[in-house]
């Protein structure tokens, strides 16, 4: 139970008594004042039994034991009463120190917190800083090495969207192009009114069909006649009532409107050449006036009904 | 009370004067804090073990304060400053736990 200090003990800094001065002055607990000497083995044996039985026990250090077994003992209202004590606000020496100390204490540790929480790169040592600058660098270099392969993945897909584009561009071309001749798609441009008139439904069909024909000749890209759209496949049959014709399965009767889209000059002129069309018309007892006009709307549409036996040949290559 | 109250008093005017460490001290003020940790909850201890010194506490608090920043510097001088400060970070932390332990064992037996 000697009073000297073993170094390797994890004892309290401030409760290693570092000298004998101690029991003497300070704050010392009631129970601490028993006279230690006489009380010691005892006490020594108790709190070693009771106390602090377990692996923690040589935390109490022999020293310590020598004022730590009378509180100990004491059972826990000396603990809380000491604690309370403590508190209780009373200028000593002790509690002065001691509230300067812990002053100090929250300061710094208030300092280091607000340190910590604005991390700069000015408090770390020059390892860590070379460290963290490799790092930077190594991740630089994938990035933009990501970078590269990102761009590049970008313009590939970019050029095969272009060509792809392209190839949807001449399609819809395509698409609208055989939509106007097939007569799926509505239609305007310069173009042709021309109006036959007839009082007793005189006209022919076969008048009318070379009137289309001579129509195709002169160039016309796109026809409709009163409310039907003329295609290749259409055909015209004097009605069996004869007062007018079936065209495409629809009966049709004077007046004929039809509005035409192509080269208006070429149009009207092969139109009025002698022993033409409209020459023809006049003879079946018809009058007719054409109108050329800058631009023209066919409005009128018929649905182009799919190949049942014919498919395309595809191009070889 | 009275120590309670400078802990307090401490975290305000820290609060209040926005300190800046100087530069020179920013690696030893952890470990530097961490020791005054460590001889507060000694000194916690030892007044429950009824022999806490006013004397000692003083003393220890600084000299825990000064040893563990001189450890970091020393170790910051031979290249291994930051495995040194890990160390004493860890030594510190259990003397921390056992003082916390023994002052547990004082207030709840247990």
């Amino acid at each position: 139970m000697s009073m000297s200090i073993d170094p390797s003990e994890p004892t309290p800094p401030g409760g290693v008594p570092e000298d004998a001065a101690l029991p003497d002055e300070a704050v010392l607990p009631a129970g601490a004042a028993l006279p230690e000497e006489a009380a010691l083995p005892e006490d020594t044996v108790l709190a070693e039994e009771s106390a602090v039985p377990d692996v923690e026990a040589d935390l109490d250090s022999t020293d310590a034991v020598t004022q730590d077994a009378p509180a100990a003992r004491a059972a826990p209202p000396a603990a809380w009463h000491t604690l309370v004590r403590a508190l209780r606000p009373r200028v000593t020496r002790a509690q002065v120190l001691t509230a300067v100390l812990c002053g100090v204490l929250g300061f710094a540790v208030v300092a280091q917190v607000r340190l910590t929480h604005d991390t700069s790169l000015s408090t770390l040592r020059q390892s860590d800083l070379v460290g963290i600058l490799d790092q930077a660098t190594r991740q630089a270099d994938e990035l933009q090495r990501e970078a590269a392969a990102l761009e590049q993945t970008r313009q590939e897909l970019e050029s095969g969207s272009n060509s792809r584009q392209a190839a949807l561009d001449a399609a819809t071309r395509s698409a609208a192009t055989q939509g106007i001749l097939t007569g799926r798609l509505p239609a305007e441009g310069p173009g042709i009114v021309v109006t036959l008139t007839e009082p007793d439904g005189s006209i022919r069909a076969l008048t009318l069909l070379n009137f289309l024909e001579e129509l195709r000749n002169a160039g016309a890209e796109a026809v409709q006649l009163n409310d039907l759209r003329l295609t290749a496949s259409s055909y015209f049959v004097t009605s069996a009532a004869g007062d007018g014709v079936v065209v495409d399965g629809t009966a049709l009767q004077a007046p004929y409107r039809w509005i035409v889209i192509g080269d208006a000059d070429t149009m009207a002129t092969a139109l009025d050449i002698p022993g033409g069309a409209l020459a023809s018309v006049r003879n079946d007892g018809g009058r007719g006036s054409v109108l050329r006009k800058e631009l023209v709307t066919v409005t009128a549409t018929r649905s182009v009904p799919v190949p049942v036996n014919a498919t395309p040949v595809l191009p070889k290559g | 009370m009275i120590a309670v109250l400078g802990l307090v008093i401490g975290v305000v005017a820290g609060l209040l004067f926005e300190p800046t460490v100087p530069v020179s001290l920013q690696p030893y003020l952890p470990i530097a804090v961490v020791a005054a940790l460590d001889a507060l909850f000694g000194g916690l201890r030892a007044l429950l073990d009824g022999i806490f010194d006013d004397r000692v506490f003083l003393v220890s608090f600084l000299s825990n304060v000064v040893v563990a920043a001189l450890i970091v510097f020393l170790g910051d001088q031979l290249g291994v400053g930051s495995q040194l400060s890990t160390g004493v970070v860890v030594v510190l932390g259990i003397r921390i736990f056992s003082n916390a332990a023994a002052i547990r064992r004082h207030l709840f037996k247990a």
